[in-house]
């Protein structure tokens, strides 16, 4: 009896300090607290979102013209593509990724940021062992599996060591923390550092060979994007939306469902990409049920994110910060509908191994993952830094060129990827008219690429002019207030 | 067949257990309680009072009625911009 009236005095009491809501300068001295590792991961990421432009782009042109840069073995395709990828998703995602986690953590733990300087430091190990693989690879040293191309011996002991550094000082700020019950978002950050540990360590295990080589090659890449970069991102996502709007998520339950039906059921996901392969069919007959059942979380997330901005859709005006998370929420929700669709055997049938998958990852990689690291970085370095984004134009000019240029690429690789399977399944057609269907949607995915590109360097530039001009910031009025909202009914005076 | 699958089974394993187990342990120690305070949880002090541009008048008077009186956010221009 005794026992029973302690627990409940101290559940009164956790409440109670839980329900006090944070004072802004408190949240500012948590901003304050992770600033170094922050802006340090941010700093990173920019430089290697530039890198991995550059190398998309180089990719895309090949398609155009196969014989661009083919003189030095550096530059050709089979190793400036795996490049690309691995700046994007190492270099780019996952440093910006660390940055949101660290700035994440403390305020919704309500303390201050632990084992800053171990993170800072993780971080560096990270970005050490990306350039040592990303040397190795250019070289032609790659480990040959999607995902995994990064060498095993020299780059991926960094990699390890740098994330679970960071997350060491992501656990430690949550073990110190003042509040009892946590909010979505945590759930996903604190999650997904052992995640990511996990998979990568296993996925680049030695020892396997062949067909099961192929399998955890899937189940790697297939959960680095379910288990990693969606979960970072849906954590981000979940704090943007409420914070930005004023008003809290719909509802608190849904978000849990989502989070928890993730845990339980992503992992054997990946291996609907083996459709057709070698692999015993009742492997691929779990991935394609378990892949179904991920509407599950999928509906539950995007529910949940839908109504909490409903009606309120004209804040994305006044909020570039809400504009790119929104798009990103809605992304996430197309993404993994459209994935759902193609692990299905007569979607797969068509597009596999075809510019599809290129237009759906890049769906999930760009419109959702990218775009809400966008959003986060507009929302965080202000508040870190103490200082106003300088140009309204910039902000105008770059979401609307990576947002409709990234539009553009998906429409057009998604064309002409269903173009190729198609031509791919006719009789007695040739490989090579495959090849010549897609020719013209390979033209304006470069286009698009392009377009991207220059969103990408205002973006670069504006964050530069953000830290180190010393140039106040005149602006008066919100990026997309001129733009008159679709979904909005104007307010009556 | 079987062979081949061991590794992904236990992979399999290693990953889905141990958020089964977090769930139990989340479901023991009362986090699942009381979801609405943990959605607010978010806000700082007086920050659902602030007035946002974008509502419409309803918007604001639920506000108004569930926070109280409608305040000019005083902080720096970004957070005007939100």
């Amino acid at each position: 009896m005794t026992i029973q009236q302690g627990q409940v005095d101290v559940k009164q009491e956790d409440n109670s300090q839980y329900l006090n809501k944070a004072s802004a300068m408190e949240m500012e001295t948590y901003d304050q607290s992770g600033r170094q590792p922050v802006l340090l991961g941010f700093l990173i990421a920019v430089i290697w979102l530039l890198i991995g432009t550059v190398l998309g782009d180089l990719s895309s042109f090949k398609f155009d013209h196969p014989d661009l840069l083919s003189g030095q073995a550096y530059l050709t395709f089979g190793r400036i593509r795996p490049a690309h990828l691995n700046a994007m998703v190492y270099g780019w995602a996952s440093t910006a990724m660390f940055s949101v986690s660290l700035w994440l953590m403390p305020r919704l733990c309500r303390t201050r940021l632990r084992w800053g300087r171990v993170a800072s430091c993780g971080i560096l190990v990270w970005t050490a062992g990306l350039i040592v693989g990303l040397v190795l690879l250019l070289q032609g040293y790659s480990d040959g599996l999607e995902w995994l191309e990064l060498d095993r011996m020299w780059a991926d002991p960094l990699l390890v060591v740098g994330a679970a550094m960071v997350g060491a000082s992501v656990w430690r700020t949550l073990a110190a923390r003042n509040v009892h019950h946590l909010y979505v978002s945590v759930w996903y950050v604190a999650a997904s550092y052992p995640w990511f540990l996990i998979i990568f360590l296993a996925g680049n295990l030695p020892f396997y060979r062949g067909v099961e080589s192929a399998a955890v090659n899937w189940f790697y890449a297939h959960n680095a994007l379910g288990l990693w970069l969606t979960a970072v991102n849906l954590a981000l996502i979940y704090y943007l939306l409420p914070k930005i709007i004023g008003r809290p998520i719909y509802s608190y339950w849904l978000s849990l469902v989502g989070f928890w039906a993730l845990a339980l059921f992503y992992a054997l996901n990946g291996m609907h990409h083996l459709i057709g392969g070698p692999i015993p069919s009742w492997m691929i007959a779990t991935s394609i049920t378990a892949s179904i059942m991920m509407v599950i979380p999928v509906i539950a997330v995007g529910i949940n994110q839908h109504m909490t901005v409903v009606g309120r859709f004209g804040a994305m005006r006044y909020s570039p910060a809400l504009t790119l998370a929104v798009i990103a929420a809605m992304s996430y929700t197309a993404v993994s509908l459209q994935g759902i669709m193609t692990a299905l055997v007569s979607v797969n049938r068509i597009t596999h191994f075809t510019h599809w998958t290129i237009a759906h990852s890049h769906l999930g990689l760009y419109m959702f993952v990218t775009l809400s690291l966008f959003g986060g970085m507009y929302y965080i370095l202000p508040r870190v830094l103490k200082r106003e984004w300088p140009s309204r134009r910039l902000i105008r000019l770059h979401i609307l060129l990576t947002g409709g240029g990234m539009a553009l690429y998906i429409i057009a690789l998604g064309i002409g990827g269903v173009l190729q399977g198609l031509s791919l399944l006719t009789p007695g057609t040739g490989f090579e008219a495959s090849v010549a269907s897609t020719k013209p949607w390979l033209m304006l995915r470069s286009i698009s690429a392009v377009i991207i590109s220059v969103g990408h360097l205002a973006f670069i530039y504006h964050s530069y002019l953000l830290a180190f001009s010393r140039k106040h910031s005149t602006t008066q009025l919100p990026p997309f207030i001129e733009f008159k909202p679709v979904l909005v009914k104007e307010r009556k005076s | 067949m079987f062979a081949n699958s061991v590794v992904l089974i236990t992979l399999t394993l290693v990953i889905g257990l141990p958020p089964l187990v977090c769930l139990f342990m989340a479901l023991s120690a009362g986090q699942l309680d009381d979801g609405g305070s943990s959605a607010e949880s978010i806000f700082e002090e007086q920050e659902l009072r602030y007035s946002r541009p974008w509502e419409t008048r309803r918007q604001m008077q639920d506000r108004v009625q569930q926070h109280g009186n409608l305040m000019n956010n005083p902080r720096a221009e970004w957070e005007r911009w939100l």
